[in-house]
């Protein structure tokens, strides 16, 4: 669906030259919904807005449904465009217009069918993103996550493959962020559609996304899928915005770590050995006790897993029988002391 | 002084109102006509902007800076020879529409500029990623999202205009700058001089008042 190769984009403020992206290659299979996190200044913006060219790169390749869009005319663009919804941070509504008619406007500007089949297919995104009630009132009327209602219908009116979502969440508050996001994972399921969201909160990559890209300074230093990267996550960039999430660095803080006399382990499970009670068996087996020092157990999009920090108290050998042992059910063992 | 007012004669002041209010319609009508696509063409070309262009914006911005900084009295001598070989007279109603106009399309041209400046640039990106022309981004985004500030800059103008109407009375242009002139400077009547500033004050008043009403429907924030 989207192969980027080698981008490279350097801004040039006041003669200094600021460079945004350095090197960006990835590809977005069809369906997929392809995250890319980043802490402020990282390029997300910058990457994301050349998927539609509002950015033109410096050099590099930028093929939507295997076209290279770099070298297309102005009107072939436009329709290239018309087939990439996008939605906002901010949302930029036209104030002017109601609800309806901010829908309405893509297909005003595609001249795509009659003015019935307009309101008609108006009056299906409302539907969809749960605003018929509010159609002919004006965004100054609507809460942030109403508005962004009306962002992504809008971006879904022209029915188009791709969806960019340039921080979708970032101005609003959790439980608008989850209801947001549960409507875009939806929209990916039941339209097919292919999503690339930017975000610099892990929280938003790991309630919805498949596969992840972190950039750091206009470099992708990581890439994978979401419960690899989000779990064992390598660059140091990824680490502490992972942590931020998991409250690793609470651990630290709090001095457990320091004051345990056992050995410490930090444990890792998805998919099905979430539910099972890895713990109790393991301790009954090789005879060990334990206390719990950190725990999450919860979800990648749809895949649960667990994060446990362990102390366990016990005889060395049975200590290494017993970290064979929850390798062979598939959990990841680090150990922290 | 003894003020006498049975002496005024209100048919010739009905006339020269009437004969403002038409210099006004239709400077103001020429004024918008030519000064909006001139600021929708000066915001256009500026720096990040649609159709950058610093080469026509300076010129355009240059043009518009020179017609500003000439005093109106001034350009309605200068405009006379052009008036008359325009609209065949640089008297009456007729004689003072063009000057009115060349006096207030940059001004106009400048307001609208500003106006424009302050439609969010997040909202013409998102308009643009839907793939829509430029000529859509003007007709659909640009000028329906600026229009409190286009009806502002609309009303200014108008007002504007009422002082040049005024002004040009001086070189014979009719109305009630013409009738105070005449009267109330040549002749000493204080009284036609007192009616028309009242008159004048109405109008301005009415005008500010119109517009505020006309802005304040349009502002959707
Ligand atoms: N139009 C521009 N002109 C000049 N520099 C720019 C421009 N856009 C972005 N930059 C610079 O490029 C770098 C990357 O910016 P970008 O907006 O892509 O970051 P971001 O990851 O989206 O950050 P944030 O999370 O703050 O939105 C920054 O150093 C920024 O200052
Ligand atoms: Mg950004």
């Amino acid at each position: 669906m989207i192969r980027l190769e080698n981008l490279q984009k350097t801004f040039v403020v006041d003669g200094r030259a600021v460079p945004a992206l350095n090197g960006i290659s990835l590809d977005v299979p069809e369906g997929e919904v392809f995250g890319i996190i980043g802490r402020s200044g990282a390029g997300k913006s910058t990457l994301i807005r050349m998927l539609n060219l509002l950015e033109r790169p410096d050099s590099g390749r930028i093929a939507i449904d295997g076209r290279d869009i770099t070298g297309l005319s102005d009107a072939a663009l436009r329709g290239v465009r018309q087939q990439i919804g996008m939605v906002f941070q901010h949302f930029n509504l036209l104030s002017s217009r109601t609800v309806a008619e901010n829908v309405r406007l893509p297909l005003e500007l595609t001249a795509s069918g009659s003015r019935a089949e307009q309101d008609a297919r108006v009056a299906e995104l409302l539907e969809l993103v749960g605003l018929a009630a509010h159609r002919d009132k004006y965004p100054s009327q609507l809460s942030g996550g109403q508005k962004q209602r009306v962002g992504i219908a809008r971006a879904l009116a022209n029915r188009p493959k791709l969806l960019l979502c340039d921080e979708a969440t970032s101005a609003l508050d959790p439980q608008t962020t989850q209801s947001i996001l549960d409507l875009i994972a939806d929209i990916n399921r039941k339209l097919n559609l292919t999503v690339v969201l930017i975000t610099h909160e892990m929280g938003v990559i790991r309630r919805i996304a498949d596969r992840v890209a972190v950039i750091d300074g206009g470099r992708i230093v990581e890439m994978g899928p979401v419960a690899e990267v989000f779990l064992h996550p390598q660059h140091a960039a990824t680490q502490s915005m992972v942590a931020e999430l998991s409250h690793a660095d609470e651990l630290a803080d709090s001095g457990l770590l320091d004051s345990a006399t056992g050995a410490v382990w930090r444990l890792t499970f998805v998919g099905a050995t979430t539910h099972e009670p890895i713990l109790f068996d393991t301790a009954s087996r090789y005879g060990l006790s334990f206390s719990l020092l950190q725990g999450t157990v919860s979800r990648l999009k749809d895949l649960p897993y667990g994060q446990l920090v362990v102390e366990w108290h016990g005889e060395a050998a049975r200590l290494a029988e017993a970290r064979e042992g929850l390798s062979a059910r598939n959990v990841v063992v680090e150990v922290l002391r | 002084m003894e003020l006498d007012w049975s002496l005024l004669d209100w048919a010739e002041i009905g006339v020269a109102t009437w004969d403002t209010l038409r210099m006004l319609g239709w400077s103001l009508f020429f004024t918008v006509l030519f000064g909006l696509p001139l600021g929708v063409l000066l915001f256009l070309t500026s720096r990040r902007q649609l159709l950058a262009n610093g080469w026509l914006n300076r010129v355009l911005s240059f043009v518009a800076n020179v017609l500003r900084s000439v005093p109106f009295l001034i350009l309605l001598v200068v405009m006379i020879p052009v008036t008359a070989w325009l609209v065949g007279t640089s008297l009456g109603v007729e004689g003072s529409i063009p000057p009115l106009v060349v006096g207030a399309t940059p001004f106009f041209a400048r307001l609208v500029e500003t106006a424009l400046r302050e439609v969010d640039r997040g909202v013409i990106e998102a308009v643009q990623s839907l793939g829509a022309t430029r000529w859509q981004i003007v007709w659909k985004v640009l000028l329906p999202e600026s229009r409190p500030g286009l009806m502002a800059a609309v009303t200014v103008t108008a007002i504007t205009l009422v002082s040049y109407t005024a002004m040009s009375g001086v070189i014979g242009g009719g109305g009630l700058g013409d009738l105070a002139i005449r009267y109330g400077y040549q002749r000493f009547q204080t009284e036609v001089m007192i009616v028309t500033v009242v008159i004048l004050i109405a109008m301005v008043q009415a005008l500010q008042m119109a517009g505020d009403w006309l802005v304040a429907r349009v502002s959707r924030k």
